[in-house]
């Protein structure tokens, strides 16, 4: 093997092909494809499929890694895992352009220009690790010193649970400060947000598809953008053609997406407006007995009311002749259907459904009978329904109701199960600072009233880093997080990180916010690092845990998240018992390595197979089974359609009319906790801004990262084909009133900004909207990203779903004009 | 004899571009730059294709299809190369390009009805995550999808089974996470491709032309 | 008869004139063959084609030549067999102008193949592969040249009778040739703008008019360059021909529209894209107007009598073939091929190229220009091809 190396490929293929054709006779030099048979070609000498994870999302997806002679050169879904059927999503493979990009950052840099900006060289040295985590480390001991662990802000993006076990917990709550701040606000926490109020699980569903004879999602990308890709793609060939009934699938969307054109029927909506179609189809669902009996219940036999009826209130209780008081309603595993049709659903009529969408009675109605009927059927939310300011939550709360009143949660909507990973080996410890450090108020003000049951409010840590609420932040280590790029009124990043004195930036490139950063960590790729994950949400019944491994060895001087905390950890524990001990010994028998680590955590899972951690290894991912639930994590133990977990959360904090109002929620009394229609909040008004921008994820997206990938550059619009670049897509009608033709350079311009892209017209897009695809126009990410489009995130709004922090992204008025 | 043919059921189909990027890894096809992109030099063996019908909001009918080398039965690429450099092969029937032949002269280009294939305008760089199972691309040459031969060949000669559902198959139908591409002889009648051609309706592009194209689409 | 007693002439090619055309054509040579070495060395990269778009300029400049060529020889024949004998003193300059054009025609497949050192596997593989229209010319232009050298070689030397049969093999293969440029794009099944059993014989019309049209042009240049003054006579007697030819050309360019637009596939898109397209300027201002509406008009017009109205006449043929070959070569190409009939194509796959021209190919079509610029003026230092008036 050794004259191998020596060679370049192409000169040893050659002598590979002319020796291959002299010992096996049948390859010519005529034969167009040199054939790569088991001995006497470059191919075969040293090849290996590796098992290892993608960590482009939260689908976790296990994968294998064909590795020739050390490189990786090809990806594929594991052959091992039954959730993704052996398969993977198109982003998976884009690893393999991500893993040799040229771009990368590929050793640890300082800057030395001290002006920050866009338009600043940041003047770039290349430094050690050792240097590297030596100035953070004493950066983080001074502010620990002066008793001010609070200061040191943790900014995460996209991780693996390992990392996130580690670096996001352990570490910041060792460490002593509050502000492990999560990018799951600008993510997905309204969606959750329905499942909490009526099952009391703030979780991501999962869809059985296999299971299901009708789908319709409200706004939820379902095969584009929406968690878990994979799961979602294998299962809906599956139900499309998979030998069973085909599937009805029923897409909801102001914009025609590729989702909508794989659908059955394409439902137009005013944006923000998902809830009160969704409502509209419950009302119908009630009023003409199509609920389901076994789930919901139904009326008491001797019960003077028999049926739901438009504008009549039904009383929850009836005297019997023998005088007792009995339940009009008898609900089975649910509860509040009663109090909610009289507090709102009575009189929320297809036709006022109409008036609010757009959509004509007789489809909300024709629909809401096709659902309730085709059981079991899947009514999902997601980004385009819940995304929005005030009334995120509870679109996702009214969606959720379709899936109770229909019978199919624990069915066909499931809760996602949790996974049990091996106990950490050491116990966190925390010292006196850490204990008062960590107790204090986070700084992005969840869990307040301004933000009652969020986890974490991501973009409004910007705002309040800019003011110093409520204190100041002096360093921040941002990983895997390119907040300057991907939140809603991203420019206001830009100056958080301008402003903050140390800002440490953990990543594979040199991206909008690395170019704010002091120091810069070179990051590993998914497949050249340790750590392990299980997907959110699933699409069907099975499910798995995926072990990630280096495929290859890794490419430059990088470290992975992991390793980063463990490094900090170590490197602080020389100053401070306590987070000593919090770190040392954390891999148990296997040493406090990444892989030690992963191993450690683990356990439970290689445990069981009869090979233990080699055969995991070699495996690289596990299987199981879904239990449904019986109950729910509600006071009643039900599926509730009164929402006692939201009342709750709002009387323990003391919700006034007042703070209602201050948080953009119209609603009052009762019918604040029953799934309700709020109307879309814009910013911006009608008169100067007539259209509203909606903006949206292609599947080539992968959060942002791909963009330096000509593979994913190349297709970035598949529905439009186009390439290298987004769009601003408008209808017909709105052109030619702006005088726009296709391919125009035009203005989209908010009252927060104003970018130039390039105009798309077709028809599948709501007349009063901008569609623009989300990912391009980063200022910095490498080559090939730099300056291709524009970013819509730059002239979107800031507001919230204030119930979950999640960050409002389609309600932007904007105008539009040629450039 | 062997004929193979590749079914795309277009129900299924996603439009997730899966097959178009493994088909890229698999082949070492070449990645385009922005600037070869606007110049319309873009090498994609496989890619996917919006069909449309002008219509007018909120009617719209457009279509996501995965398109690649038809490789026909009465392929017209092959009967205008000058030097045999396009060939169909007796075993298996695909259309494939001799690059150590090919002059460049492009009348296979012109001649393809389906754009399925790509000239060379520079020397394809070499590339860490190339797959050494198959050749580089000098400039000058045409090049185009080839069934996955190297893969076919190669399970020939290790005796393993060739056709969906559990035999080897091209790398895009292997990626396809919606179980779009069904390949596998159309000669066999056992086939999977045969089996779903005789069940459901389908149709090739621009059958028309009377070249009789081997990728079949059920909608 | 008169005829025999014409004398022919070498030139002296002593003048400041000839020698800065050799120095003129010497530079273009020096630009062509730069520019051919530099795509050896890199590819393609530089020229105006694309995947969409893969035959360019140099393409539509080899049927433009070979058109010239076969016409040249064809009126290079009037005299020895269709009897024309007032024409007979033409036939030298012709044979030898249209052996020269056609030369440089292959040279420009050459300069524009993508692996021009493989070129010679054309005459290894070929012979198998006739089939294929690329295969078959190879061989015919071979057979036209030396058919054409020979026949030269019989009117050089007055061997009327081996002219007469030689000539009559010019005929047939400079139709041969022509028609088989003409099928090279009308038998492509996929490019619904090329289809076509009528494309041959537009390409043989097309040959006629610029044959002729270049025929007037080089008379007059050439006559001009030695000062001998030419007889006009035998120049308006082309000019008829050339006012026949356009005629017959406008009469099926129309016929062409017409069967398009009579039915079509894909509701016309075709059409609409050939006459409204980013290519239609050429097609209406060059071809239609310039190349054949003005030219009848002149001809037709007193002017058509007048050397001067033949010449511009002439000159604005040559340019309208060359426009149509343009047109039609390049929209034929760019037009988007449907995939499911009826359908439209989104984006990328759905938008034409808009090719425009590159400076390398200018330069490769330059310096085959100034190659044949080179050899026509040491051919006529070296033979007896020039008529003196006697």
């Amino acid at each position: 093997m050794a004259f191998e190396l020596k060679m370049n490929r192409r000169g040893f293929l050659k002598v590979a092909g002319i020796a291959g054709a002299a010992s096996l006779g049948y390859l010519s030099l005529d034969q167009p494809v040199i054939k790569a048979l088991a001995q006497g070609t470059y191919a075969a000498s040293e090849e290996k499929w590796v098992a290892t994870g993608c960590v482009g999302c939260v689908g976790w997806c296990p994968l294998q890694v064909r590795v020739a002679n050390g490189r990786a050169v090809k990806i594929r879904g594991n052959q091992n895992s039954v959730w993704t059927r052996g398969k993977v999503c198109p982003r998976a493979h884009l690893n393999l352009q991500m893993l040799y990009d040229p771009d990368r950052i590929k050793t640890p840099l300082k800057r030395t220009n001290p002006n920050k900006g866009r338009d600043q060289d940041p003047g770039w040295e290349a430094i050690t690790w050792e240097e590297a985590l030596s100035t953070i480390t004493l950066k983080l001991r001074e502010l620990r010193d002066k008793g001010t662990p609070e200061r040191f802000v943790s900014l995460r993006g996209r991780y693996d649970s390992a990392s996130a076990d580690l670096l996001y917990s352990r570490f910041t709550k060792a460490y002593g400060t509050p502000n492990s701040v999560s990018h799951s606000a600008i993510c997905a926490e309204s969606t959750k947000a329905g499942r909490w109020m009526s099952m009391g699980d703030y979780d991501y569903s999962g869809y059985d598809w296999y299971n299901a004879n009708y789908i319709i999602s409200f706004g939820a990308p379902l095969l584009e953008a929406h968690r878990p890709v994979t799961g979602n793609i294998v299962a809906f060939g599956e139900v499309r053609r998979g030998g069973k009934a085909r599937a009805n699938f029923v897409m909801v969307d102001p914009r025609y997406s590729v989702t909508a054109s794989k659908a059955d029927e394409w439902i137009p909506v005013n944006p923000g407006t998902d809830a009160a179609f969704a409502l509209g189809m419950a009302h119908v669902i009630l009023t003409e007995g199509l609920w389901d009996r076994s789930f919901v219940g139904d009326f008491n036999e001797n019960s003077p009311v028999k049926g739901f009826e438009t504008g009549k209130a039904i009383s929850e209780d009836y005297t019997t002749e023998a005088g007792e008081k009995e339940e009009t309603f008898k609900e089975a595993s649910t509860y509040g259907l009663i109090k909610w049709w009289n507090v709102y659903l009575k009189d929320f009529t297809p036709e006022i459904a109409a008036q609010k969408t757009t959509v004509p009675a007789e489809t909300i109605k024709r629909l809401a009978r096709e659902f309730a009927k085709a059981k079991p059927s899947i009514a999902a939310s997601g980004r385009g329904s819940d995304a929005w300011p005030g009334s995120g939550s509870f679109n996702s709360y009214a969606v959720m109701s379709l899936n109770a009143l229909s019978g199919s949660i624990e069915k066909v909507v499931n809760h996602r199960p949790s996974v049990k990973y091996s106990e950490e080996a050491v116990k966190l410890e925390q010292d006196e600072v850490a204990e008062e450090g960590t107790k204090k108020q986070k700084i992005d003000e969840s869990k307040t009233k301004k933000f009652p049951f969020a986890s974490v409010v991501t973009n409004n840590v910007a705002d309040n880093i800019l003011r110093d609420y409520p204190y100041p932040v002096e360093v921040i280590l941002a990983w895997w997080s390119n907040f300057a790029h991907s939140t809603p009124g991203s420019k206001r990043w830009e100056d958080v990180f301008k402003k903050v004195p140390f800002v440490v930036h953990h990543t594979t490139h040199i991206s909008d916010t690395s170019i704010y950063a002091d120091i810069l960590l070179p990051a590993k790729t998914y497949i050249e690092k340790w750590g392990y994950g299980h997907p959110a949400g699933t699409a069907g019944l099975s499910r798995g845990t995926t072990l990630f491994q280096p495929a290859v060895a890794p490419l430059y001087d990088c470290k992975s998240e992991l390793e980063l905390g463990l490094e900090l950890g170590k490197r602080l524990g020389e100053y401070y018992p306590s987070i000593n001990k919090s770190f040392e010994g954390i891999g148990g028998n296997y040493g406090d390595t990444a892989e030690g680590y992963v191993r450690a955590r683990t356990e439970e899972q290689w445990n069981a197979f009869p090979g233990g951690w080699d055969e995991f290894r070699q495996k690289g991912a596990t299987n199981h089974s879904y239990k449904p639930k019986t109950e729910f994590s509600t006071p009643s133990k039900k599926f509730e359609f009164y929402s006692s977990t939201l009342k709750a959360t709002f009387e323990k904090l003391n919700m006034t009319d007042e703070d209602l109002d201050k948080i953009q929620i119209k609603a009052r009394g009762d019918v604040v906790y029953v799934p309700h229609f709020e109307n879309p909040i814009f910013i911006g008004d009608k008169g100067t801004y007539p259209l509203s921008l909606i903006t949206y994820k292609p599947m080539l997206n992968q959060e942002g990262r791909s963009h330096n990938s000509q593979w994913a550059q190349e297709i970035y619009l598949p529905l439009y084909d186009t390439g290298w670049t987004n769009l601003a897509e408008i209808n017909p009608e709105t052109a030619e009133k702006f005088g726009i033709k296709d391919g125009d350079t035009i203005y989209v311009e908010s009252e927060v900004g104003k970018i130039r892209a390039r105009a798309k017209v077709f028809h599948g897009i709501h007349p009063e909207v901008v569609s623009m695809a989300y990912g391009q126009g980063h200022f910095s990410y490498g080559k090939f990203a730099k300056n291709r489009g524009a970013n819509p995130n730059a002239i979107t709004g800031v507001m919230y779903d204030h119930i979950t922090g999640m960050a409002a992204f389609f309600n932007t008025r904007v105008k539009i004009e040629k450039a | 004899m062997v004929r193979y043919a590749m079914v795309i059921d277009l129900d299924k189909c996603v439009g997730c571009q899966a097959c178009v990027i493994a088909c890229k890894a698999e082949n070492s096809v070449a990645s385009s730059t922005p600037d070869e992109y606007a110049k319309k030099r873009l090498t994609r063996w496989n890619r996917v294709i919006t069909v449309y019908k002008e219509g007018k909001y909120p009617n719209v009918s457009a279509s996501i299809m995965p398109i690649l080398c038809n490789h026909c039965e009465n392929p017209p690429c092959v009967k205008v190369c000058p030097v045999g450099a396009t060939y169909k092969r007796e075993d298996g029937g695909m259309v494939l390009q001799r690059y150590e032949r090919c002059i460049g002269c492009k009348y296979c280009m012109i001649a393809c009805p389906y754009g399925q294939r790509f000239f060379n305008f520079t020397e394809q760089p070499e590339l860490e995550y190339h797959n050494p199972d198959v050749p580089g691309r000098d400039a000058g040459i045409v090049e185009k999808c080839t069934f996955c031969v190297h893969r076919l060949d190669k399970a020939i000669a290790e005796g393993k089974k060739i056709g969906s559902p559990d035999g080897v198959v091209p790398a895009c139908t292997e990626a396809c996470p919606a179980g779009t591409r069904t390949f596998g002889d159309l000669d066999d009648p056992d086939s999977e491709v045969s089996k779903l051609l005789a069940s459901r309706r389908n149709y090739q592009l621009r059958a028309d032309l009377g070249t009789e194209p081997h990728i079949y689409y059920l909608d | 008869m008169a005829y025999k007693n014409i004398e022919y002439n070498k030139i002296e090619g002593k003048s400041i004139v000839y020698y800065g055309l050799i120095i003129l054509f010497g530079l273009f040579i020096v630009t062509g063959v730069f520019e051919f070495f530099k795509t050896l060395q890199t590819g393609q990269v530089d020229l105006g084609v694309s995947d969409r778009v893969p035959w360019g300029m140099p393409i539509v400049m080899i049927e433009f030549l070979k058109g010239i060529s076969a016409g040249l020889l064809l009126f290079s024949t009037l005299g020895y067999v269709f009897g024309k004998n007032e024409y007979r003193s033409i036939s030298r300059i012709a044979a030898f102008l249209a052996i020269v054009v056609l030369i440089g025609a292959m040279a420009m497949i050459l300069g524009e193949l993508g692996k021009p050192l493989r070129f010679i596997n054309v005459f290894i593989y070929g012979p198998a592969y006739l089939n294929s229209v690329f295969a078959l010319n190879s061989f015919l232009y071979s057979g036209f040249i030396v058919v054409a050298i020979a026949y030269l070689w019989s009117i050089l030397g007055e061997r009327t009778q081996l002219a007469r049969y030689l000539g009559t093999a010019c005929i047939v293969l400079s139709v041969a040739v022509i028609a088989a440029g003409g099928s090279i794009f009308g038998f492509m099944i996929g490019r619904e703008l090329w289809y076509s059993p009528f494309l041959p014989v537009l390409f043989i019309t097309g040959a006629l008019v610029s044959g002729v049209s270049m025929l007037i042009l080089i008379l007059i240049a050439t006559t001009k360059l030695e000062s001998k003054p030419i007889d006009e006579k035998i120049i308006t007697g082309f000019g008829k021909y050339l006012l026949s030819f356009l005629l017959i050309l406008a009469f099926f360019a129309l016929i062409e529209a017409f069967t398009r637009m009579y039915g079509n596939e894909g509701g016309g898109e075709g059409l609409k894209f050939f006459l409204t397209g980013p290519y239609s300027s050429v097609f209406w201002v060059v071809y239609v107007l310039l190349g054949i509406a003005i030219p009848i008009g002149i001809l037709l017009s007193g002017a058509g009598k007048k050397l001067y109205g033949v010449v511009a006449a002439s000159f604005l043929a040559m340019i309208g073939i060359l426009a149509e070959k343009y047109t039609l070569i390049i929209t034929g190409q760019d037009l988007v091929q449907q995939q499911v009939a009826g359908r439209a194509i989104m984006g990328f796959e759905g938008m034409p190229a808009v090719y425009s021209v590159s400076a390398a190919e200018l330069s490769i079509i330059l310096g085959v220009i100034g190659g044949i610029g080179i050899l026509y003026l040491v051919g006529l230092r070296m033979f007896k091809l020039l008529p003196s008036r006697t």
